[in-house]
């Protein structure tokens, strides 16, 4: 069984179809690169994925299963917002991820927020923008789940950053784990891909393995994604 | 999980109310202050610290409710839901534990506002007057049966409110947009059908018990049956709350 | 040590090349032990799938040998890495050939030229 099975998955506002009945199966053991310009539907499917929208038509399986409690318990999800209580301090926020996920690895968490540079006493809401979204991301990653799904992870941050958080990704990559990353920095992440999947227009263009697509095509994976998307 | 979720929710509200519980004693203090002692001094700062003591009771109010509002429509429907709707917890606690949040916040501000009652005896010396009454012979002719179903047809009306309002909120949610107007629309309808239900059961209920209404036997009986009535309700709007939240949730 | 993919390349063959690299070069020693696929893959900011791929095709070419329990190795064999230096001495060698027959020059005026080239860095 695959560790995540879509199947026909359409996702309509009113007259917008913002997913095309997508179709994908993904392993566990692999960094995958949900890739598209904006509007494409990666942040739709990523949502759908957590049981934060409703499908619909067609059906997201984690682990054989429909979103919901079971399945919350083993996906660790980073979303394109900043979606914690801002009156907490880092330290109260590591109590909260404790509490409800069993996998929480505190260790992990404090390491990486000593790496980042981040006082653990200050309040959320005296963070700039950018130090906001590197502590909800060492939250998300400290987790030991089976499933990652990171809506653009090095959107905003700095180059260092986005070094580190790629670092991390594959330090904390495991053979029972997937990971999902959608951007649309390609040029950025290509090197840490096992497979890309090309989303355009709400519909799976390509889901094909990196190493692949450089090799049939003598391209790198952002060559190739400029030339799909042409304008 | 419902625990848990109770552990971050109660003192979430607090953390705005209990300064204002604070605040609203210290006008009582005042008031008591001006009322009693320091009457003479001035009769215009008894008309100040009569209307501190009301902004403050106002205050607190107002605060209650929006607190109650927004710490379901943003933590479970807004930008925190992205973080509170992903945890391994079941529509019904989440529902559950800001329902009893709620309560427990309204109880605790009626708490309060009987402590600052007190305050204004205590700093008007008038204080020991309590003492005067005899509260033996008072306690004793209380009809505690009907007290308790007052109490207990207050307080779960107004968990029914909440219930309304996070009802109205998650409807409202479920339009494309404009959806606080649509929240509105929904309370609004939903205020129509409880009154109509109401004033259905008043009405057959006065049919049929028409002759003992001016008892204090049918009064218990009034109590009891919107006792049920509200709890009905209360269960429906549950119901509804959960139904939207599992089955049609569309964080936008 | 610095990693630097070309692009459009699968990085899997450059990893081989560079690991074969350092081996040659005795950036890693015979004998000694590699780091792991993870910290390999961190370090070259790869996908550890990749780089575990590339160590196999290492192991096939026994270059690089695994312990059961203690991880990877660079090969203590004389002769692979003796066959290794004369494998990639013969691929610069071609390259290089290959050039200079191209803007015209015989055999014999390579191995001259060469000779010269020795002598010059020698002095």
């Amino acid at each position: 069984m695959a560790r995540i099975e879509i199947n026909h998955l359409t996702k309509q506002f009113g007259s917008l179809t913002a997913l095309d009945s997508v179709a994908l199966q993904l392993e566990k053991g692999q960094i995958v690169g949900l890739l598209g310009p904006n509007g494409s539907g990666k942040t739709t499917l990523l949502k759908i994925m957590n049981g934060l929208l409703t499908p619909t038509a067609g059906s997201v399986k984690i682990n054989g299963m429909d979103p919901g409690v079971e399945t919350k318990k083993v996906v660790a999800y980073l979303p394109d917002r900043n979606a914690l209580p801002d009156y907490m301090n880092t330290k109260q926020l590591m109590d909260l991820y404790e509490d409800f996920f069993v996998d929480f690895n505190r260790s992990k968490a404090v390491k990486m927020v000593k790496d980042l540079g981040l006082d653990i006493n200050q309040p959320m809401k005296k963070m700039s923008k950018g130090t906001k979204e590197k502590l909800q991301l060492c939250l998300v990653m400290a987790r030991d789940a089976q499933v990652y799904l990171l809506d653009e992870p090095i959107g905003g941050v700095d180059p260092a950053t986005r070094d580190y958080i790629l670092r991390t990704i594959i330090s904390n990559y495991n053979e029972d784990a997937v990971v999902i990353i959608s951007t649309h920095l390609i040029s950025d992440i290509e090197s840490v891909l096992d497979d890309v999947v090309f989303l355009k227009e709400g519909r799976v263009v390509l889901h094909k393995q990196a190493e692949e697509i450089r090799e049939e095509t003598g391209e790198s994976v952002d060559k190739l994604f400029r030339e799909v998307f042409r304008c | 999980m419902l625990g848990k979720l109770l552990k971050y929710e109660i003192p979430a509200l607090g953390r705005r109310l209990v300064p204002l519980y604070i605040g609203w004693i210290a006008t009582a203090a005042l008031l008591g202050l001006m009322v009693g002692p320091l009457q003479k001094e001035s009769e215009f700062m008894i008309v100040i610290s009569a209307l501190l003591y009301t902004a403050a009771a106002t205050a607190v109010v107002v605060m209650a409710v929006v607190m109650i509002i927004q710490r379901y429509n943003n933590s479970l429907l807004g930008d925190e839901a992205y973080f509170n709707q992903v945890l391994p917890v079941t529509a019904s606690q989440h529902i559950a534990s800001k329902t009893i949040s709620a309560m427990l916040w309204v109880l605790l501000s009626m708490v309060a506002m009987a402590v600052t009652g007190i305050i204004i005896a205590m700093f008007s010396g008038h204080f020991l007057d309590i003492f005067k009454v005899n509260w033996l012979e008072f306690l004793s002719k209380v009809d505690w049966l009907t007290v308790i179903l007052v109490l207990l047809v207050t307080v779960f009306g107004i968990t029914q409110s909440v219930l309304q309002i996070y009802a109205a909120i998650t409807i409202g949610r479920q339009a494309k947009q404009h959806t606080t107007l649509a929240a509105i629309g929904a309370y609004i309808g939903l205020m129509i059908a409880e009154t109509f239900v109401g004033r259905g059961v008043t009405e057959v209920m006065s049919f049929k018990f028409y002759d003992v209404f001016n008892s204090i036997a049918g009064f218990r009986m009034t109590m009891l049956i919107a006792l049920v009535v509200t709890i009905a309700i209360g269960v429906i709007y549950f119901f509804i709350c959960n139904y939207l939240m599992e089955k049609k949730l569309n964080l936008n | 040590m610095e990693w630097n993919f070309k692009n459009g390349v699968p990085i899997y063959s450059q990893i081989i090349d560079e690991l074969t690299m350092r081996i040659a070069s005795g950036a890693y020693s015979p004998g000694e032990k590699l780091p792991s696929v993870r910290d390999l893959a961190m370090d070259a900011g790869v996908n550890p799938n990749t780089m575990q791929r590339a160590l196999a095709e290492l192991e096939r070419r026994e270059l690089v040998f695994s312990e059961r329990t203690s991880g990877r190795f660079v090969t203590k064999e004389e002769k692979v890495l003796k066959g290794l230096h004369e494998e990639l001495a013969k691929r610069y060698f071609e390259e290089f050939a290959n050039k200079l027959r191209k803007i015209g020059m015989t055999g014999e005026e390579i191995t001259g030229a060469v000779k010269r080239w020795l002598e010059d860095i020698q002095a």
